[in-house]
């Protein structure tokens, strides 16, 4: 790289150096992406109760808040619970090892340290004190065993803030939108509306896709944004 | 109204130094083998620039290893941020004013 002492030659030569750092350090869609896998395959674990058998099962269980109308409540909370710990070990893995090789470092605990807390903190949570859980989560957010995927796209915005990367931040962001959308509102509603049939015991996996496919579409759009 | 070039730091507005510290804005440490590369300056005159900044308080070095391999990781400290994003205002605020100068008699 040569620089030029003129005032135009050593701005050329700045980007010069920041465009080599940034081809040099670890990716930030892999991270996405990966969440974005582990959402995915979360979906076929939200296969639902036939409507007929739905109301005895939701009342059943008080201890596995939010899964209870699931056809295997215990083993969708025990996947976020293993799953994301070891996605944010992958993670963790990924970015410490690509910046060693390259010797370019970013911030690893941003996503890995907060993303591992927030998940833990609120699968161990649903799990061991529910009662707590109802108290002060607000009602709406607990009926579809969900949350999860707002603890994913608050880590993201937390790992773009300290990266200060606007396409992470703006990634986060839509993720957090469509993790709200898929914890509150019905999807199969406009499908059924516009004469889709949606087998009610499948209804729930749409909302899980959505952040799923957001998730996978933030990472394309970051990867697109990091290879400019 | 002031020049712009009354923004420039003498300490950051040195080529290698400028370079330096824009490599090191986009990560949060940097080892001192990529920065000899991807500058293409010697061991020895990379040293230099980075003991004058690590002086000024604008880079914190910090040593480590690899396996048995020493390394050393420099990064930027917030004095040194602040200071290579007013480097670059100053320089592009210069630039804007060359068709000025080309301009006059």
């Amino acid at each position: 790289m040569s620089f030029d002492d003129d005032p135009q030659g050593l701005l050329k030569g700045a980007s010069s150096a920041t465009a080599a750092a940034r081809r040099a350090r670890p990716r930030a869609w892999i991270p996405i992406a990966v969440l974005g896998a582990v959402v995915a395959l979360a979906v076929p674990l939200y296969k639902q109760w036939p409507l007929a058998e739905w109301g005895e099962h939701a009342r059943r269980s008080d201890l596995l808040l939010g899964y209870s109308q699931l056809q295997y409540p215990a083993l969708a909370a025990a996947y976020w619970l293993v799953a994301l710990p070891l996605a944010y070990t992958a993670i963790a893995v990924y970015l410490v090892a690509r910046g060693r090789t390259q010797g370019v470092r970013v911030n690893v605990s941003g996503i890995v340290v907060t993303g591992v807390l927030l998940a833990l903190a609120f699968v161990a949570a649903t799990m061991l004190a529910p009662a707590a859980v109802q108290q002060y989560v607000p009602g709406n957010l607990l009926v579809r065993g969900l949350l999860p995927l707002i603890m994913i796209a608050l880590a993201i915005i937390v790992w773009g803030v300290a990266l200060s990367r606007i396409s992470v931040i703006v990634a986060g962001v839509a993720t957090l939108l469509a993790s709200l959308v898929s914890n509150l509102y019905n999807l199969e509603n406009p499908l059924l509306a516009s004469g889709i049939e949606v087998p009610f015991e499948y209804r729930l996996m749409l909302n899980v896709g959505l952040t799923a496919v957001v998730l996978l579409a933030s990472a394309a759009v970051v990867a697109w944004a990091e290879r400019r | 109204m002031e020049h712009p070039s009354t923004g420039l730091n003498e300490i950051v507005h040195q080529k290698t130094r400028l370079g330096i510290l824009a490599v090191l804005s986009e990560a949060d440490s940097v080892d001192f083998s990529f920065l000899k590369e991807s500058l293409s300056v010697t061991a020895g005159n990379l040293s230099t620039h980075l003991s004058t900044l690590e002086d000024a308080g604008l880079v914190k070095l910090t040593k480590g290893y690899h396996g048995k391999r020493p390394r050393t990781w420099a990064s930027l400290t917030p004095e040194g941020r602040s200071a290579f994003v007013k480097e670059i205002n100053a320089l592009k605020a210069i630039v804007r004013l060359l068709p000025e100068i080309d301009d006059s008699p």
